[in-house]
């Protein structure tokens, strides 16, 4: 009994000071047990729907780690910003409660929650997300992702974009001690750090990475101890008490709003469930289990307003009912919740096209005269992406480019030229060498309402990018029932042609078509590279533009005044009656010599240029085929799965009764790409390579 | 010498048939054309026609009597010649071939076969047909062509393209899309019709075609007997349909379906179709045709519509081969439109037409009524608004038909006058279930309501 009473004494004093300290209401204290223990029973809920199969799907729960989101969340203003993880629902939670002023808006938030985890039309995300994929980014919650570590850059990103937009909201990133050994950690805090951004880590070390302890997975016992490596604050507190979780988290924010740069907050917790529900947790004690179920923030806390005497206990109980109550009404809400009907298949992967039919019009009559105006002053490729992005930039503040060597050096092609002595170091950003945190920071940006014109150097580094670029930024709208749009560039280049070998020589454009959600553009000359690249910065998707290193000095028409070319349309480069040849980028050029060359011997050529591969302008090519009968695609990808297969099936599904001969393509070699001058020559399609196919579908 | 009257090959599947009656007696004077005997397969009756003018000596063969086809069953020649087999009988290599390996009937022992007397089904079917380029095969499907006719050039010469299609046309004789039907149908070679400098007419066809011998066909034998006032042998068209409906009704899973349809717009394109294009075309397409084409679209959309059941599995089927029932003064007969979703309504339409008169006349041949894969029966004509008919196997689904009539219709808040129908769709449900089925019976009522959609999809 003495025991207990010092105890006792000892919590009400701890308590006390931590809310006293911290000047808390009573209405904000009720509000953080609710919200831990609406967690709660969402969660036990969701465990018990998955044990009767119920529920399909996987699901990753918070129960056991609630006093760390809802402590956390405590601590931000209304209008910042959160980024989630898989094991997300008390970070959505906290959020959304937060951001519903009313009772009912906080019954609907929930409702939408439960209904989105059961994948119902109703959910936050039209039933398109699940429990992994839950995000209101209209109030500030950018999501959550599936990928461990995924979302770190994506947080980076929004917190540059609120320095960019100098204002002074903050981001705050949940993430796992699992997440803390991705390369994406490291290159995020890094790059957060340099240039102080408004974003403060939380590290959830809920101790294992699904099965491997944290001691088996880092030889730094302490993940905030990291921090030392950024020169930024790092913290480890206890994150089964949200006072404490709220008091280091509040710090934190402020810091990030004075403009002094990010912190990192390791929050030591525990989750009650396996990783997920078929998970055995054969890698833990249930000795360990029970000892850090005597902390559980859902008594624990309970207990502890109570013996501060903030809490009665009859207002814990109604509370407990309240909270009940809501439940039942979530659920009664997810079952009448229609199921998403097949019409939403489709819908959401992309943001509505800001191209009209007299954009498309405007552009053909433009084209024209590019073709024959003898007086049209003639530029670079080079030149032509530089007057795109410097008009962009002139035309609105939201445009901002970053990438490596794109500031004073210009880019490694010239194609920023100027313009970092024109707008200066933060619109023209030199970012370190981390492929990924730029992709991921320009997927952040683009959500948190800039339009980033990022450079990853060369394509075939974009590799290094790809999960934040194709897993974040082309899916979130689709994962997030097309309730945010990702606007951004990246400018990248491929082609051989330079004997630098085989990383710096690929043409990877099918790599990026694969993927739904982002448009892929390969100009062929200045007079596209320029429209094309403005299109591109206009446009409400993610976009991969692909220029060719060997196309940067090609000269060529630009007309001087402002146009954009919309994405989608392909452009007969050279009327012709007898083969349909299509091709992209540099290969264009090539296969108009081979069209004069056959020529010459009576083949009548059509070179159409598809400009844009995504959104694929096949209505031209099948147009054309139904005129000729003979098809042949010429590509400098590698010829196993290049896009310009794709094309092929589409012909052979659109137009197979107009075929008159089997479909020719002509692609390079399937060899990394060879140093040697004269291998390289052999390994890339040549005007002999193209001229020979023509001639074989005429035969 | 005597010109041997055998038994035709019906077609790849059909081995025997079945004797129902010899329409002229032993030794009668018969015309080249005539028709002088009745066969039955396991599909239809076919009438067996005179090959030559003269006097006609039937073998031994009777009524009931089941007999291999290619069986040689009388001779026509003079008045005073017995019937008898020559040394070379009327066999086709196959059937040789596999008298030789099965020890069969002696009458069909092997002997010296001169190829000039082989038949023109099997030199037919025989043929190897080239590779053709899409666009050629569309072409010469376009034009009637037929592309065992036309030199390859393409890939080296072993595929034909639009280019040889395109001169084997030039080199034919100028006829109109009618006229070559109708000369296909009749086995008549244009190139021997003289039409001067001309194009070859309906006219020209149809009267070298009757210069050949209009062919006749005989009524059926009727009896009575007791207090029956009239006895109709269950025999020939009836006794088939008598057996084949019984065993379609008592094997399949019959489910019937029955959906509105606002048909007002299909009226109005009709009625365009007619105005447009009657004068050019010789007719206008009917709603038979039109819902042949929107039943084919639904066809091709909806594959497991277009399949048989055959013992093990259930098949989905390549062509898409309608069948239109049509009311003949012999019974039902459901003539066979084949490859309907690739044709053009007209010509859909010329075919129809030709299959339908072929069939009231009594001439149908077997190729005309067999292969089909799915059935349209239309009783709108007589005021019928829906009904389940049985399902013509081994097809899965058979589509009724109703009338078009004006009715009051909702459309919003505000009653309309729409012309309206109801289709009976009754489908096979071992092979399809209700609710594919019913997706299909709505892919096919929104055609109708929206038939300018056709050429679209």
């Amino acid at each position: 009994m003495a025991i207990m009473d010092k105890e006792a004494a000892r919590t009400i004093e701890n308590v006390s000071a931590l809310i006293e300290e911290q000047g808390l209401t009573k209405e904000e204290l009720v509000t953080m047990l609710r919200q831990i223990m609406e967690i709660r029973v969402f969660e036990n809920n969701i465990a018990n729907l998955l044990s009767k199969a119920v529920l399909k799907g996987a699901s990753h729960l918070y129960a056991g780690e609630e006093a760390v989101a809802v402590g956390a969340v405590a601590a931000l203003r209304d209008d910042d910003l959160i980024t989630s993880t898989h094991r997300g629902h008390g970070h959505a939670h906290a959020h959304g409660d937060r951001a519903a002023k009313t009772p009912e808006g906080k019954q609907q938030h929930y409702n939408r929650m439960m209904a989105e985890v059961l994948g119902k039309a109703g959910g936050y995300c039209k039933g398109k997300g699940g429990s992994m994929h839950i995000a209101d980014v209209e109030h500030g919650n950018l999501g959550a992702t599936g990928i461990v570590g995924g979302n770190i850059p994506v947080a980076v990103g929004a917190a540059l974009a609120q320095k960019l937009m100098k204002n002074d909201r903050v981001v705050l990133c949940f993430f796992g001690d699992g997440a803390s050994n991705t390369g994406n950690f490291h290159e995020s805090l890094n790059m957060a750090a340099l240039w102080d951004l408004p974003v403060v880590f939380v590290v959830e070390n809920n101790q294992y990475a699904m099965s491997v302890p944290w001691k088996k997975a880092s030889k730094l016992q302490s993940i905030s101890a990291r921090a030392v490596a950024y020169g930024i604050p790092g913290e480890t507190v206890d994150g089964m008490n949200p006072l404490t979780v709220r008091g280091a988290v509040l710090k934190a924010v402020e810091r990030a709003r004075r403009g002094e740069g990010p912190s990192l907050i390791e929050c030591q917790t525990y989750r009650w469930f396996g990783h997920s529900h078929s998970d055995p947790r054969a890698y833990r004690t249930r000795e360990e289990e029970n000892e850090w179920k005597q902390r559980d923030p859902f008594k624990k806390f309970r207990e502890d307003l109570k013996i501060a005497g903030i809490l009665t206990e009859a207002e814990a109980e109604a509370l407990e009912q309240e909270v009940n109550r809501k439940l039942e009404t979530a659920m009664q809400f997810s079952e009448a919740s229609p199921e998403p009907g097949p019409a939403d298949l489709e819908t959401d992967v992309f943001a509505p096209s800001v191209w009209t039919k007299q954009d498309v019009e405007r552009e053909a009559v433009l084209r024209q005269r590019v073709r024959t105006d003898p007086n049209m002053r003639q530029i670079s490729y080079s030149q032509a992406l530089v007057e795109a992005m410097r008009e962009e930039m002139l035309r609105d503040e939201r445009v901002f480019i970053f990438g490596e060597d794109v500031g004073l050096y210009g880019g490694a092609y010239g194609a920023t030229r100027g313009l970092f002595e024109e707008f200066g170091e933060w619109r023209v950003i030199d970012t370190p060498i981390s492929e990924a945190t730029i992709g991921g920071a320009a997927v952040g940006a683009a959500m948190a309402g800039m339009r980033p014109v990022a450079e990853i150097m060369y394509v075939d580094f974009t590799p290094l990018a790809m999960d934040q670029i194709a897993n974040q930024g082309a899916k979130n709208r689709y994962m997030f029932g097309g309730k945010t749009t990702v606007p951004m560039v990246i400018r990248t280049e491929g082609g051989a042609g330079r004997a630098i070998a085989a990383h710096h020589s690929q043409s990877l454009e099918s790599l990026w078509t694969h993927f739904p959600g982002i448009y892929v553009v390969m100009p062929a000359t200045p007079y596209d590279a320029k429209g094309l690249l403005k299109a591109a910065i206009r446009d409400d998707n993610p976009v991969m533009f692909i220029e060719h290193k060997m196309l940067y000095k090609e000269k060529g028409p630009v007309p001087e005044e402002d146009y954009v070319i919309p994405l989608g349309v392909a452009d007969i480069k050279r009327p012709g009656r007898d083969v349909t040849l299509v091709s992209y980028s540099r290969m264009v050029l090539r296969s108009l010599e081979a069209a004069e060359i056959l020529a010459k011997e009576g083949i009548d050529v059509e070179v159409i240029d598809l400009r844009t591969l995504k959104p694929l302008d096949i209505d031209t090519v099948i147009a054309s085929v139904k005129k000729t009968g003979r098809f042949v695609g010429v590509t400098e990808a590698y010829e196993n799965t290049s896009f310009i297969n794709e094309v092929m099936a589409q012909v052979n599904e659109l137009a197979f009764d107009w075929l008159d001969a089997p479909m020719v393509r002509v692609a390079s070699a399937n060899v990394p790409v060879p140093r040697a001058e004269v291998l390289e020559d052999l390994a890339i399609p040549n005007v002999g390579r193209i001229v020979e196919a023509c001639r074989k579908v005429m035969s | 010498m005597a010109e041997e009257l055998f038994i035709p090959k019906l077609g790849q599947t059909v081995e025997t048939v079945t004797l129902i009656a010899w329409k002229v007696e032993d030794g009668a004077k018969v015309e080249f054309g005539q028709e002088v005997l009745e066969v039955e397969t396991d599909k239809a009756v076919f009438p067996v026609e005179a090959n030559a003018n003269g006097y006609i000596h039937l073998g031994p063969y009777k009524a009931g009597d089941v007999l291999p086809v290619l069986t040689v069953v009388a001779i026509i020649g003079k008045q005073d010649e017995k019937f008898a087999v020559s040394a070379a009988p009327a066999v086709g290599a196959e059937e040789l071939e596999k008298a030789a390996t099965e020890e069969s009937a002696p009458s069909r022992a092997v002997g010296a076969v001169q190829p000039s007397s082989l038949p023109q089904a099997v030199q037919e079917g025989g043929r190897e047909v080239p590779f053709a380029s899409p666009r050629a095969r569309r072409l010469a499907v376009e034009k009637g062509v037929d592309v065992r006719q036309v030199s390859p050039t393409g890939g080296g010469g072993v595929r034909v393209v639009e280019k040889d299609v395109v001169a084997y046309l030039s080199r034919q004789p100028k006829a109109t899309p009618l006229a070559r039907r109708i000369a296909e149908a009749e086995g008549l070679d244009l190139s021997a019709l003289n039409a001067g400098e001309g194009v070859i007419t309906k006219t020209d066809v149809l009267g070298a075609v009757k210069a050949g011998g209009a062919v006749q066909s005989a009524p059926l034998p009727i009896s009575a007997e007791g207090d029956v006032r009239e006895r109709i042998p269950l025999k020939g068209v009836r006794g088939i349909i008598a057996e084949r409906m019984a065993v379609s009704v008592h094997t399949t899973a019959r489910v019937t379906m029955f959906m509105d349809a606002d048909a007002t717009e299909l009226v109005r394109f009709r009625k365009r179709l007619k105005e447009r294009y009657e004068k050019e075309w010789d007719f206008s397409p009917g709603y038979n045709e039109l819902l042949a084409k929107i039943c084919a679209s639904a066809l091709r959309r909806y594959p497991y519509m277009n399949a048989r059941l055959v013992e093990d599995a259930i098949e989905h089927l390549a062509h898409v081969n309608i069948g239109i029932a049509v009311d003949t003064d012999r019974g039902l007969l459901v003539p066979v439109v084949r490859d309907v979703d690739a044709k053009g309504l007209r010509q859909i339409g010329e075919e129809f037409r030709q299959l339908a008169e072929r069939a009231r006349s009594g001439r149908s041949q077997l190729d005309d009524i067999s292969g089909g894969t799915f059935t349209i029966t239309n009783l709108g004509m007589y005021d019928i608004d829906y009904f389940t008919p049985v399902i013509n196997l081994p097809e899965a689904a058979i589509l009724g038909v109703g009338r078009i009539v004006p009715r009051p219709v909702y459309i919003g808040d505000e009653l309309m006058r729409r012309e309206m129908m109801t289709l009976s769709l009754v489908f096979d449900h071992r092979l399809v279930d209700g609710a594919p089925a019913a997706r299909f019976l709505q892919y096919i009522r929104d055609l109708i309501e929206e038939p300018a959609l056709l050429g679209v999809l």
